[in-house]
Order: C-alpha cells, then structure tokens, then sequence
C-alpha cells in the first residue's frame, strides 16, 4: 500500500514537472504565433533608428500637444449613464455566474474568455478609437454610484458621511499593484484558467473597490486606485475622444496624454505595464519555456531545495515576471538620470514623472503586439461562449456551434500588425517626450540634448519589443 | 538645431538604410527546409529525444505519424484534430497545411507536448 502510494506520488511529481508549463501562455490558445522572419525585424528596427534621427533633426520647436484645445461634439443623455452602468453590471453579474456555475474547463466556460480576451486585451483596443469606454460601464462603479443614489433617496437628501481625504502620497500605488497582481494571476499562476477562482478572484476585487470607495468617495478612489479603471484610461489619453462631465469631446489625437497629473506611483503603474507585457512575450517563447529554458532551470533550482513542482515552476515564473518589470523601470531611469545631467539639472523623481506621458504609447503597442492575435483568435470564441456560457449544452442565441477561423488572418498579417504597432508607438512616444522637453528646458539645445536620452530609451523598448517577437526569443 | 548637426544626423539615417539593406541581402532568406514526412516515437508517454520541431510551408501537406507505446489521444492544435492511439499503435496526421501558426501536437491525457509544428507562410 505505502509503495503504491509512493508510485502514485512519484508518477504525479514527474507529472507535474514536465506539465507543459509554457506549452501556451494560456490553455485558451490553440495557435501561437510564428516569430517575425529576420528579414522583418531588421527593416523594422532600421526604420526605427531612421525615424528617430528624422524626428531629432525635424521636430517642431515650440509645443503643439501641451496645450492642445479640446471642443465639444455632443452632449450625452443621463439615462444613457444609467444604462451603461446597468449593462456594465450585468455583464460582471453574467462572467462571474459563468465562473462559477458553469463548465469548470477554461475553453467551455466564458469566463476565462471573457476575462483574458475581452476584458482585459478588448478594451484597450476599443479604447484607442472611443476613448475611455470602461468608465461608463464599470460595474463596482455603476454599483457604487447605486447605492449613493438610493441612499440619497432613502433619507431624502441626508448627507452621506463626509469621505475620508485620499493620501496624496498613496496615487496610483494601488493601481499598480493591482496590475501586477493580474499580471501574476494571468502569467504565473498555476490555475490561472480555473474559471470558479477567476469569477471568485473577480467578486474580491470588485469588493475591495467598493470598500475602497466607501471610505475614500467614488470618483478619487476610482481615479487612482482602481487599477483597471487606471489602465484604462491611461490607454484612453492616446484617443481624440475625450467623454466627460456628460459630454463628448474632441482633441488632436495623443493630446491627452500630456495632461496625465503624474501622482506618486504613475511610474511604477507604466513600467508594471510594458514588464508584464514583455515578461508575456518571453514566457511564450522556448528561450524561456524551451527544454533547456531559463524556467526549467529555474525551476529545477527550487525543486532541489524541496519546493513541488508546480510551486517550483510558479516561483520561476513569478521571478521572471518580477526581472522584465525591474528590467523595464532601470531602463527608464537610465534615461531619466541621463536626462539630469542636461541644463540645471532637475531632480530625478521630477524628471521621471515629467515624462512618463511618453511611455503609454509604447504601453498600448506592446499591448497590440503581443495580444493582437490572441484578441482575433480567441476573441472569436466569445460567438459560442455567449451562447453557451456554462458549457453545458445550451444554445441561447443560435450562435454555439460557432468555431474559429485561423485563416481570419494570416501569420504575415500578423507580423505587419506587430511590427506597425511597435514603430508606431515609438514615434508617438518620441513626440511626446519631444513636446515635454521644449517645457521643462527653457533653453531648445537643452531640450535637443535630453532627448538623446529619452531616444535612447525609446530605441531600448522598442528594441526590446521586436526582439521579444524574434525567433531569437522565440 | 544647426543645419550641420541636422545635416549629421540625416547622413546617420542614410547609413542605418544602407547597413539594415546589405545585412539583410547577406543573411538570405529564412531556413525554407521542411519537415516533409515526419515520425515521432514515444516511449513511456514521453517524445524520444525531446519535442520535435517541425515545419511546413503553407500549401504544402502536413504529415506527421505518431507511433506510441502508450494509449491516449493524440491533439494536434490549431487544426484540432483529435485521433486515438492504442498501446503500440501508430496514428498518422495528413493534411494540408492551410493555418500558419505554430501548433503543439500533444499527448492528451498525459499532458505531453510532442512535436511543435510551425507552418510559415
């Protein structure tokens, strides 16, 4: 009996160990992408270096984004909030039943889909060309906002408890720890496709916002602390859609971007972003997930010193993840303290939030060329999930049988997708930097010579970004 | 900025052009070698000698045997072909490569990663 159990255990450990950890960032993913062709990659970073001596050599002298002027295009109707919110709800109210009610195997259940592809990789895009479509329909938000007006209405115009200051110190610290704490559930985590812990791990963080809102108020809390409301509508800056105070407004595109307020914890908030990312590029590739990939011996490594194997492998990853964050912030900060040394010298904390505007472009292309493919694939799994959320047979809308055409786009669609975003992002975080600099330096040849090292950085990331798609890192 | 300096650095821009063009003209096109007919052997659940990479151009057919020694399905990704295997049997994959991607070929129930097949267009 012992030596069977023994067996047993045995047979599960070698199991375990040789799970194919990276085999696809997700059990979602049924096709990876091919990694860009060498001839690609280096047209990709020449057009890169060339664009970035172009624009030294013939940017504007004066700022044209900082104070660019926003008018208004229409107004928008209150019940068109209310309405927003409500589906907002319903949809958060839909995933987490899915989650935990349904299918508890990830491609059968909506909520993995809708979680990974539609939430989290779909908003971003839609919010490029709409801008901040989150806001609306933010279910703790909507809820919260509920509540207020029921309260309102049930002591009839009682004041509510007056909401506690939020430290100014704190900014968007919170935001970018959440970030992380889902970038860590998305890439490190074992049962990171469990759909019953997803709805779960959902229902938690919707809990800790309305908390957070209860004490704080809903609109400062949802500004800085909310990370996903955060992510949003950092992304939503790049837009020439600006909606607020029950309006629409327009604006040059990337305008809004300078108008951030860099609170404490924006630069951790960005660098978090793009290392995530990057660190989700990595992982995909046999570099990292290979025979002999870094994972593997990493993973080795706390095996011996007694760790099980999947604890092993979570600890790796976490370490990985953990490295391309820490990588993507020194690069920043090279720039940044080179930056120091031009003009009177700024201070360095300054400097860093003076420009971190700059880095939401590369954020988003990082964004659309690590999960353009998986928005087009998997995305296309949302037309049998909706009509099948539970996997368990049912066919509400007629569309369950729907399957997914890989042929939708080809792998060279793909690579031009990639390769088009990451230089276009460049350009954009060049501009920004650009337009800063003529600000902060009084003196234009100052503001020339800072940029060489905001271009130094911006070649870094891109670089960075071209090469996690490489066959190299692949 | 100087007409020199902007001068200097449109002359960086020429060079980069000219460098990017002649590595690229020098280090040819990517590796066209394909897999043709393919076999992976496997022996206790396992790929002998680790997880085969393979390639096929689009167009061209995908054949791949899988001779195994353990019962299970054998996945093929991304086409989705599922087929069973008996204890010392072979299965055979035919097809033609008409998805460009990378795919995994797996081992169902054990988990196993066989072959990675990557159809380049």
């Amino acid at each position: 009996m012992k030596r069977r159990l023994a067996y047993g255990v045995a047979t599960a450990l070698a199991l375990a160990a040789v799970l194919p950890a990276g085999a696809a960032a997700h059990g979602l993913v049924g096709k990876q992408d091919l990694p860009i062709p060498r001839w690609l990659f280096a047209w990709a970073a020449a057009v890169v270096l060339v664009v970035s001596f172009v624009a030294l050599a013939t940017l504007w002298p004066r700022p044209r984004l900082e104070n660019a002027r926003e008018r208004r295009a229409l107004r928008v109707a209150a019940a068109l909030e209310v309405l927003c919110g409500v589906l907002g709800v319903a949809a958060f109210a839909a995933v987490v039943w899915a989650g935990l009610a349904g299918a508890q195997t990830p491609t059968d259940n909506l909520a993995p889909t809708a979680i990974y592809v539609v939430f989290w990789v779909g908003i971003p895009f839609l919010t490029l060309f709409l801008g901040d479509v989150f806001a609306p329909f933010n279910p703790w938000r909507a809820i919260a906002r509920g509540a207020s007006w029921v309260f309102a209405r049930a002591t009839r115009g009682g004041e509510p408890p007056k909401p506690l200051a939020y430290p100014e110190w704190l900014g968007r610290w919170p935001a970018a720890l959440g970030i992380l704490l889902f970038a860590w559930v998305e890439l490190a985590y074992v049962d990171r496709d469990d759909p019953s812990q997803l709805a779960t791990m959902a229902l938690v963080y919707a809990a800790i916002q309305l908390v957070g809102m209860a004490l704080y108020g809903i609109e400062p809390w949802t500004r800085r602390a909310d990370a996903f409301a955060n992510y949003f509508s950092l992304f939503s800056r790049l837009s020439p859609l600006h909606w607020r105070d029950r309006a629409l407004y327009l604006r040059p595109p990337l305008a809004g971007a300078p108008r951030l307020n860099a609170v404490p914890g924006t630069v951790a908030l960005l660098c978090v972003m793009i290392g995530t990312v990057s660190f989700d590029g990595l992982s995909q590739g046999s570099l990292w997930t290979g025979t002999d990939g870094i994972a593997r011996e990493l993973q080795q490594r706390f095996i011996n010193v007694g760790f099980s194997a999947e604890t092993a492998l979570e600890i790796a990853f976490t370490i990985g993840l953990l490295c391309m964050v820490a990588l993507v912030s020194g690069l920043y900060w090279l720039g940044v303290s080179g930056m120091r040394s031009v003009g009177r010298g700024h201070p360095a904390v300054w400097l860093a939030r003076r420009f971190v505007h700059s880095l939401i472009p590369i954020a988003l292309a990082y964004v659309v060329a690590h999960y353009f493919s998986l928005l087009i694939y998997q995305g296309q799994a949302m037309g049998s999930l909706i009509s099948d959320p539970l996997g368990e047979g049912s066919d509400l809308f007629g569309t369950a049988g729907a399957t997914i055409d890989y042929n939708l786009v080809g792998a060279n669609g793909i690579w031009y997708v990639q390769v088009f975003a990451l230089v276009v992002g460049h350009i954009c975080g060049l501009t920004l930097a650009h337009d800063r600099a003529l600000t902060v330096y009084e003196r234009p040849r100052d503001a020339m010579r800072s940029q060489y090292w905001m271009l130094a950085v911006m070649v870094g990331f891109t670089c960075l970004g071209l090469w996690l798609l490489s066959a190299a890192a692949q | 900025m100087s007409g020199r300096q902007r001068a200097v650095l449109l002359a960086l821009a020429v060079v980069v052009v000219v460098v990017a063009f002649v590595v690229i003209r020098s280090t040819g096109g990517d590796d066209d070698e394909t897999s043709g007919a393919a076999t992976v052997e496997v022996r206790d659940a396992k790929p002998v000698g680790g997880v085969k990479d393979l390639r096929w151009k689009k167009g061209q057919t995908i054949d791949l045997t899988v001779r195994s020694d353990t019962a299970d399905e054998v996945h093929f990704h991304g086409y989705d072909v599922h087929k069973d295997v008996a204890a010392g049997g072979s299965v055979r994959f035919r097809m033609p490569a008409t998805i460009t991607g990378r795919f995994i070929v797996e081992l169902e129930e054990h988990e196993e990663e066989l072959a990675n097949v990557e159809v380049t267009p």
